[in-house]
């Protein structure tokens, strides 16, 4: 920056007073009383006042004092600020002869962000950002001695906003990133929008985590429902498995009974077998027999045979008949007896009654003789009747017929055995009968044991079909063979020890013991379904917010994506910062060195070594940092003078420039000192513009000489 | 209008077409100065001097606020034209029309034949050229007017739409200032041909084998993405049936548009060997570079190639490395150098936090020194 030109009025002081500034050294000479001071700090206000209240004059300074100040920044934009009584200053463009009213600092808009400026304002601003108000009074103004107190120092805590600002902006950077910083106590966009996150992602993790214990009690439901599921599978695996067993023992059951029905066959057939061996045991012991017992009918012819047949068929019809005989007259024995007692019996019975009739005086003898004669008469007719009736029944017929067929019947028996020479050696029938009588029960028996021996003999089946049925029995048996071993593969793959010689109580045992398993099992699945249903009862009470809750994770998950992201920004930026303030700490270090070094310099240079054993790098550094006490007026006065007069090489350094403002330097000074300070001003002057207000005029010749 | 015989002495109609010459559009930005955009234009009307009608479908120029002197050229070109019997027809597009969406006035006065000013387009503007007739339907461009609803008024001639819409685009697609005819429409069109206006890029469209409609693009670049030759159409009619079309490439500047990933191995060469490879005068190379980059930028080294080229933009988006960048910065007496050893030093030592990234410091870094710290905190919270 450098004041171009300044008009200043005052009544009884400044008349519109028009001072023009050089871009180098400027020398404004009044005398004691003038105003210089004033000015000073008028042209200071003008530019700084109304910044926080700040200002070097007081209100009532200002209320009869107007200023006008052109001014340059880089760039050779000018600008025009005017301040007049109590009040901001003014700040103008100068362009083309124009001026155009501009703002000192930026605004903030209606959104908040700054508002639109013009290029001439962004330098202004950003001049005005860089330099203070303090920044510049404590770098570029030099107050009168008179007005230097004991607590007047240089902060170097304020002048190192210029000692370490340089070009690359990164001291300024440095102040900038401290507020940015999340956890920047004064609020930063970023610590925000991590605070906002943070929050969103609470609120999220605990609607979640609610969602979880509301679902906890339906996932404790879905659980124990699919618990109560796997058990009904495994009691129904179990089922499965029962029932093949039963199955299986069924199969035993069916192969069992089909053992017994080829047993049954077995046993036939062997019956049969041993049937056909007995019979033909039987026929032989049977002809061994009638051999032995009766060798007289061994040489029987069978046409012989078929006579003597005959003849003993006749013998049969005459033994018949003669059993017919016996029993007529059996029955006519039995019949006279009968009559015999019934007339017994009639005559008893009359006589009985007689007596009772004449005991009882009913029946008198005398007088009822005719009668009892009558009765007793009748009485002997009727027995006489009774006993000779079986006497004189016709019944002798029937036995005459029976003798007669006899007759003709023994007549051809004789034929018959003429016929086949039987040599009985009997000549009359009687005997031949007595003889045939006995002949043939023999023969009888004979023949009966024949026909025995014949119908056991047409009774015997076979050879091809006795093979047939050998056969038969060898298969029969294979297949049982077969079948038993079928059984006892499916009693091993049982595993049960009571089936190692399966029968059938043992299986209805074990079908006993498995259907009560089965039935068990299906009471047990059927009430594992039961509660099956009323756990989907409650699971419906519970509705599905699946679909929400995976949003809440997904959503969840997207701010965790982004936390992470911004907390890696915001570990860089710390980190950042942190390096930053590192490297700002020893440049510190260094740049007060460097200042304490130029300045001491100075120091030497302006006062000749005066103060060498007073003041040395160590006290100027002291000087910076902390307030001083004890130091003299002059001795202060010169110190403050070097260091500001070494901020012009920071300033460069910095991009900076403001005019160094020097109010009545020489007060302390001799005339070696003020041409000490000339140089040192010169040396100055090259690098940002100098004003002296001074009341000697020493320095009329250092540059642009003003007088008001 | 009744032509006679016309240049070539045979029974051809040719016709000339053209579209989003954007004249005006040249200023800072602009990858293609405005003088050659117009000499491209006076290079259009040339090459209509040997047809029958020039069609222009829409946005001749830029804007509204096109300057004086523009028009006046306009205006001079137009007048040659119709001095030599060539019909000039145009379409309006948005950058013909007003903010009320009228036709600005200043283009009645420009010497077209015809301006399509009415949405209707009831009555088409014919063209008779012995026995041939074509007939030429357009509307202003407006996105609410369907011009699949304009249909041949006779049954007789050549049916030509000159419209300026977006043809073919996917569903959803940002709100246009132009009608957006799906392509499903394509088939429902009753003209004979569509000539278009509106998409920069050369399209024609078919329809089982015939060819019915086309964008000729825009003749020159308005954008980087507009690169290699530009075109016209030429349109031969014979017997009220297109005979032939072709595509001349018009533009005075070619525009070239390269991305570098600098990530890349051997990034530097590629972006030298690109440089050269399409070096021209008359070519304007737009180069940008990308991903993070391991290497200090020689300026320099490409600055050096604007000579062999009309212009070279050169866009650095790329992030140098932490490493690049203290090979930049790290010298000198500066804060910045101070800090930069630093970093080389804790990156040395294994003192750089484990959670942070040193891409991410190098984007940190970078985005402060290019954009500035006003755009860190967009960048930290982005």
């Amino acid at each position: 920056m450098r004041i171009k030109r300044c008009a200043v009025s005052r009544p009884g002081l400044f008349e519109n007073t028009a001072i023009e500034f050089s871009d180098g050294v400027n020398i404004i000479y009044g005398r004691n009383g003038s105003g210089k001071s004033l000015l000073a700090r008028a042209m200071m206000d003008a530019l700084w006042a109304d910044t926080a209240g700040e200002g070097l004059l007081t209100d009532a300074a200002w209320e009869s004092l107007h200023l006008e100040m052109l001014f340059a920044l880089d760039h050779e934009k000018v600008y025009k600020t005017v301040k007049t009584r109590t009040g901001d200053s003014s700040f103008f463009c100068i362009e083309n002869d124009s001026a155009a009213p501009c703002s000192r600092s930026r605004k903030k808009g209606k959104k908040g962000g700054p508002e639109d400026e013009s290029p001439n304002e962004t330098d202004l601003h950003s001049y005005f950002d860089k330099v203070d108000f303090t920044t510049f009074t404590q770098s570029s103004f030099m107050p009168s001695p008179s007005d230097i107190g004991p607590d007047s120092r240089v902060d170097f805590s304020v002048i190192k906003n210029i000692v370490l600002s340089d070009t690359s902006g990164f001291f300024d950077l440095y102040k900038k990133l401290d507020d940015i910083r999340a956890d920047s106590p004064r609020g930063s966009a970023l610590g925000k929008k991590l605070s906002g996150l943070e929050a969103k992602l609470k609120d999220i993790t605990k609607e979640i985590k609610i969602f979880e214990i509301q679902n906890s009690k339906k996932d404790k439901l879905i659980v124990e429902k699919r618990n109560v599921q796997q058990e009904i599978d495994r009691m129904k695996v179990e089922l499965s498995l029962l029932e093949d067993k039963k199955d299986t023992m069924e199969e035993i059951r069916k192969n069992l009974q089909k053992i017994e029905r080829l047993n049954e066959e077995l046993r036939s057939i062997k019956n049969e077998v041993d049937g056909e061996q007995e019979k033909i045991a039987a026929i032989s012991r049977m002809k061994q027999e009638i051999s032995d017992r009766f060798p007289e009918f061994s040489g029987i012819e069978p046409e012989s045979g078929e006579t003597l047949d005959r003849l003993q068929e006749i013998f049969i019809e005459i033994r018949n008949i003669n059993e017919k005989i016996d029993s007529f007259h059996a029955r006519k024995e039995r019949q006279k007896k009968m009559t015999r007692k019934a007339a017994v019996t009639i005559g008893t019975v009359y006589l009985t009654l007689l007596a009772a009739l004449i005991y009882t005086g009913s029946v008198t003898i005398p007088e009822s003789i005719r009668m009892i004669g009558t009765g007793s008469g009748a009485l002997f007719a009727l027995c006489l009747a009774l006993v000779g009736y079986p006497y004189a029944a016709p019944g002798s017929k029937v036995l005459d017929a029976l003798k007669e067929n006899k007759r003709i019947l023994g007549l051809k028996m004789k034929e018959y055995a003429d016929q086949i020479q039987f040599h009985h050696g009997r000549d009359n029938l009687g005997e031949l009968y007595e003889f045939l009588l006995q002949y043939f029960e023999d023969y009888i028996e004979y023949s009966d044991k024949n026909r025995e021996i014949k119908e056991l003999d047409r009774s015997l089946k076979d050879s091809a079909y006795l093979d047939k049925i050998q056969n038969k029995l060898k298969e029969l048996k294979s297949q049982e063979e077969t079948i038993k071993t079928i059984i006892n593969s499916a009693a091993a793959s049982l595993n049960i020890n009571r089936l190692k010689n399966p029968d059938f109580t043992v299986l209805d045992e074990l079908t006993d013991e498995i259907d009560s398993g089965i039935a068990g099992l299906n009471d047990s699945i059927a009430a594992k379904k039961n509660i099956l249903v009323q756990i989907d009862s409650e699971i419906l009470q519970h509705p599905d917010k699946t679909g929400h809750y995976k949003r809440l994770c997904e959503e969840k998950d997207e701010i965790q994506a982004v936390l992470n992201k911004l907390y890696a920004r915001k570990n860089t930026l710390d980190y950042v910062i942190g390096l930053l303030s590192r490297t700002i700490e020893k440049s510190e270090s260094r740049q007060l060195k460097k200042i304490v070094g130029l300045a001491h310099e100075r120091f030497t240079l302006l006062t000749e070594n005066q103060f060498v054993g007073q003041v040395d790098e160590e006290s100027i550094r002291r000087f910076l940092t902390a307030p001083v006490e004890g130091l003299n007026p002059s001795l202060m006065h010169f110190i403050m003078l070097s260091l500001k007069l070494s901020l012009t090489d920071f300033l460069a350094e910095a991009g900076l420039s403001a005019p160094l403002i020097l109010d009545d330097p020489f007060l302390f000074m001799d005339d070696e000192k003020i041409d000490n300070l000339r140089e040192l001003v010169l040396d100055a002057s090259e690098k940002r513009q100098v004003i002296i207000f001074t009341h000697k005029k020493n320095a009329a010749d250092w540059g642009n000489y003003r007088e008001i | 209008m009744d032509r006679g015989n016309q240049h070539m002495g045979n029974r051809e109609i040719k016709i000339l077409l053209t579209s989003d010459i954007h004249l005006g559009l040249g200023g800072a930005g602009a990858p293609v100065p405005e003088k050659a955009r117009m000499n491209t234009f006076k290079r259009i009307v040339s090459l209509a001097r040997e047809h029958d009608i020039l069609l222009i479908a829409g946005d001749l120029i830029d804007g509204v606020a096109l300057d004086k002197e523009t028009l006046d050229v306009i205006r001079a070109e137009f007048n040659g034209l119709r001095e030599n019997n060539v019909e000039i027809l145009l379409t309006p597009g948005p950058g013909e029309l007003t903010t009320d969406k009228t036709v600005a006035p200043f283009l009645f006065d420009l010497r077209a034949t015809y301006i399509f000013t009415s949405p209707e387009a009831a009555v088409p503007y014919t063209f008779t050229k012995e026995d041939q007739r074509v007939y030429f339907y357009g509307i202003p461009s407006s996105y609410s007017h369907d011009i699949a609803k304009i249909k041949k008024t006779s049954n007789d001639g050549f049916h030509i739409g000159l419209f300026h819409v977006e043809f073919e685009i996917e569903n959803g697609g940002p709100r246009e200032s132009v009608f957006k005819l799906h392509k499903k429409s394509l088939k429902k069109l009753e003209l004979d041909f569509y000539a278009l206006g509106h998409n920069h890029n050369f399209k024609m469209f078919k329809v089982a084998d015939r060819i019915i409609g086309t964008y000729p693009g825009s003749p020159e670049a308005t954008g980087f993405g507009e690169t290699g030759d530009r075109y016209v159409i030429s349109i031969s009619l014979k017997n009220n049936e297109i005979f032939q079309i072709k595509r001349l490439s018009v533009n005075s500047v070619k525009i070239c548009d390269s991305v570098i990933d600098c990530s890349a191995p051997e990034s530097q060469n590629a972006m030298h060997k690109i440089l050269d490879e399409s070096k021209g005068k008359n070519v304007v190379h737009r180069l940008t570079l990308t991903g993070f980059r391991d290497y200090v930028l020689n300026r320099e080294s490409i600055n050096q190639y604007k000579d062999l080229y009309l212009d070279v933009v050169f866009c650095d988006e790329s992030i140098p490395t932490v490493n690049t960048q203290i090979n930049e910065y790290g010298s000198g007496e500066s804060i910045r150098g101070e800090f930069y050893r630093n970093l080389k030093e804790d990156i040395k030592k294994g003192s750089v936090p484990a959670e942070v990234d040193l891409d991410t410091i190098a984007k940190l870094l970078h985005t402060v020194s290019t954009l500035g710290y006003e755009h860190l905190e967009e960048w930290l919270c982005g």
